[in-house]
This record gives C-alpha cells, structure tokens and sequence, in this order.
C-alpha cells in the first residue's frame, strides 16, 4: 500500500477524532454564560466568555472535516471500508503492541504517576530520582524487550502506590514510621533499580550506560533541588524524608 | 536628543561599565548564570531574573541591573542549547531553533548549530539595543497602535503559516495544531468575567497552561516515540 493512501486512511480516523473533540468543545463553550448574568454582571454576547472557544471549536470541527473529505476524495469508499475493516482486524491487536505505542504507554505512566501520583504526595528528590531512574532505564537503555519489563515493574509499583495511599496507609503510619510513602519510595526505587541490573547482567554495553544513567538520575536532583532549596530559597513540592535530613545537615548548630 | 547623541551617550555608559572589571565580572558571571537557567527546559529567562533578583540586593544600581540584564539575554539565549542537543526548547524563544537545529545535531554537527545560533544571538542583541537606544519613540509609538484586533490578526497569521510551515503531508493539519493551540488558550480564567474555562474544577489550571510545559511535551514527547 502506498505510505500515501495509508496517510490518508489514518486521516479518516484522525478527521473524526477531530471534529467530535471540536464538537465537545461547542457543547462545553454553550454551558458557559451567554447573556445570562454571571458574578452579578449582566452579560452581552460580544464579551460572553463561550465566544471564543466556541468560535475555536467551530472550526476544528470544519478543520476536521475537511480532512475526512479530503481523505475519502483520495481512497474512495473502499478507503472507508477497508479502514473500518482494519478496527475488527488482527492488525489493530498488532499495532496496539507496537513499539511505538509501547513506548507512548510508557511516556504516559511515567509522566502521569509523576505528576498526578507523586509529586504531591512523596518527597520531590526522592519520586524525582524514581522517576529519572525509571525514565532513563527505560528509554536510555533502548531495547524493546527491557522496555517492557520494566514498565511492567514501574506499572506494578505505580498500582501499588495508589493502593497505598486510597487505603490511606501514610495517615495511619504516621505515628509509628514516619515519612512511609517516602520509606517506600525508597525501597521501591532499590528495587526497581536492582531488577534492571539483573536484567542486564550479561550485557556490559548496556551496563555501562545504566550506570551513567543512574548517576544521572541521582545527581541531577540533588545538585538542581538543593541549589533551589538553599541557595535560591524555593520550597520543594512535597518535603520529606530527604529534605528533612538534608535541613538537618543545612542547619546543624556546630 | 537627537538619535546619534542617544546613541553616543549609549556607548559611553557602555564603555564605562566595560571598563570597570568588577561589572565585567558580573556581566559574564550572570550571562553563564542566565545560559545555565535557559538550557534548563523548564526554567525561562523570565523566572531565573525573578529568582536571581534576591542576588543583586546588595549591589549598586546600575550593577543590578547589568546583572539582571544579562541574567535574562543569557536565559533567552540559553534555551537554544536544549533546542539543538535534545531537541526540547528551554523557552518560547528557542522553539523555532529546534526545527533546524536538532537535525544538524543528528547529522553530528551541534557544535556548528550552536556557534551559529550563538552568533545570530549576538548579532539579533547588539542590534536591538541599538534599536531600543535609537528609535524607542516610534517603537512606543507603533506598539501603542497594536490593539485586540491587530493581536487577532497577528495571532490569525501565525496560525495560518503553520499550515505550511509544521505540516509536511497537509497544510490543513498545519491549521488543526494551530487552532488546537487555541484551544489550550482557552484554558483558566477568562480575563473580562473571570469565568473558568475547561478547568474542571481544578484550581491550578485556573491561571491557564503555560507555553513552556506545552513545548516541552509537544517537542519532548515525540523524540521519544521516534527513538
């Protein structure tokens, strides 16, 4: 098949996603004031805060389909149906295992568990070390085969953490260890680390690499937090274990 | 004051703190300062002055403000270097420097994409300092004559050359990207009524999203699907 056509059987897809995202927008932009009052103001059309995004919506739902109609003018109705067909086929299966989408899965828990999960709620150097170790693994390494073994780790103590704090563990914990999830943190991280040097024990290319990936992930952190914590005097999202030893040290009354 | 004796007294304050060592000092400490900050993607120009002000409390005004400056053209400047290495700008500024730099660093000539954009850096400074010295008036002037139409229309332009310039396969999905980053701008508080837009409760999307974070994903995201 011509990378053309095959172009263009994707932009059926993409056209469709595209206009219904522009049509969520239209109807999110319509539940905002009109000509109602909002705030004790009453409202004019002309500044009505749905205005623009319902104008944006608008014509990204033009935009998108000007592109399912620009596609199908190229591969006709048989386009349309072989492209339908490609969603009840084995290939779909096939392309969701990819490498790419693996690596896009990947992108998205790192990024995702290290924003919304941790970030918030474990010390910054520790979950940043997590995730600098878990990130330069899995991509520095560069082998399909690792990847997915260690998103499978990552995956499984992200699922983990979310247990640990939906049970809320860290509250009851408090009085007996405190800082757990940072205790936690930590041994996971060791783990982490630990299975990915078994791993690739008998690969001393990639070794190689792990460890300047480690020493990365570990260094990075520490020198850019701390030039921010003490030296520039800019408090750390969530502050924990580390920066509690770390104050220690910073303040220690010699 | 006419233009050249504007540009003249320029040029004499130049010269004199040029010939001051300690203010030498400074302005190449806070130039590597301010690169630092740039090529760090994430952190601007405009935050490493901010953070980096507590710095100049005790210098001399004119000091100060040599600090400052050159905290903020290093920073500038400074995001180039994320741009053409790893192919995620460190600010807004550089995001146009990663299209031709990052290639030229995979053919295995950074160090060239960086001397040029060093260079071009430097001359785009000089010459617009001499712009601001010179002719600041009808600069002010002009700005003064950009209102919300004008800002549409600009803002309308950019979104119709990126058509042609992001979009190798369809100018149409160019124009999708671009009203996509409309979208994104519609995020937060609308600035008459202060009505919150798309932010489903979520007060920190109240402020809106910022450019930095959205080109850092959009540029950083990609290069590690492709590898």
């Amino acid at each position: 098949m011509l990378e053309t056509e095959k172009l263009r059987k994707a932009d059926i897809f993409s056209g469709t996603i595209i206009s219904l995202f522009g049509l969520w927008v239209v109807g999110q932009a319509l539940k905002m004031p009109m000509k109602d009052s909002w705030g004790g103001v009453q409202n004019v059309w002309f500044v009505s805060p749905a205005l623009f995004p319902l104008f944006v919506g608008g014509i990204i739902i033009l935009l998108g389909i000007a592109l399912v109609v620009n596609a199908l003018k190229i591969v006709g109705v048989s386009g349309l149906k072989d492209t339908l067909g490609w969603l009840k086929s084995p290939e779909l299966m096939h392309f969701l295992k990819s490498e790419a989408m693996i690596r896009f899965h990947a992108i998205v828990v790192l990024l995702f568990s290290f924003v919304f999960l941790n970030v918030p709620r474990i010390d910054f150097f520790l979950c940043s070390v997590l995730f600098l170790c878990a990130f330069i693994t899995m991509f520095y390494l560069d082998d399909p085969s690792l990847l997915v073994r260690m998103l499978g780790m990552y995956l499984a103590g992200t699922v983990g953490f979310i247990v640990w704090f939906l049970l809320g563990i860290p509250e009851v914990m408090e009085v007996t260890l405190p800082y757990s999830s940072d205790w936690l943190t930590l041994v996971f991280t060791l783990c982490y680390c630990l299975y990915v040097s078994h791993l690739i024990r008998y690969r001393p290319r990639l070794q190689k690499k792990y460890k300047t990936g480690l020493i990365v992930a570990i260094v990075a952190p520490f020198t850019i937090g701390s030039i921010f914590k003490y030296f520039l005097l800019v408090p750390m999202p969530t502050e924990g274990l580390i920066v509690a030893i770390m104050d220690a040290v910073r303040y220690w009354d010699f | 004051m006419n233009v050249f004796a504007r540009i003249g007294e320029f040029f004499g304050i130049v010269g004199h703190l040029a010939a001051d060592p300690i203010s030498l000092a400074v302005l190449f400490g806070s130039v590597i300062l301010g690169i630092l900050f740039g090529a760090m993607p994430g952190l601007t120009s405009t935050l490493g002055v901010a953070l980096l002000t507590a710095l100049t409390y005790g210098m001399d005004t004119n000091l100060a403000m040599v600090c400052l400056l050159a905290i903020y053209v290093g920073g500038t400047y400074g995001g180039s270097y994320a741009s053409i290495l790893i192919n995620i700008p460190g600010t807004a500024a550089a995001a146009a420097t990663a299209l031709d730099g990052y290639p030229l660093a995979c053919k295995g000539e950074g160090g060239r994409a960086i001397g040029l954009t060093t260079t071009a850096s430097a001359i785009g400074t000089i010459i617009s300092m001499l712009f601001v010295v010179s002719i600041s008036p009808i600069i002010s002037h002009f700005a003064l004559q950009f209102t919300s139409f004008e800002f549409f229309l600009l803002a309308f332009f950019g979104i119709l050359i990126s058509g042609t310039l992001t979009s190798p396969d369809l100018v149409i999905k160019g124009w999708i990207a671009g009203f996509l980053g409309l979208f994104l701008a519609c995020v937060g508080r609308d600035l008459l009524q202060f009505y919150p837009r798309f932010t489903f409760g979520i007060t920190q999307l109240d402020s809106g999203i910022e450019v930095v974070p959205v080109l850092i994903g959009a540029f950083g995201t990609p290069t590690r699907w492709d590898i």
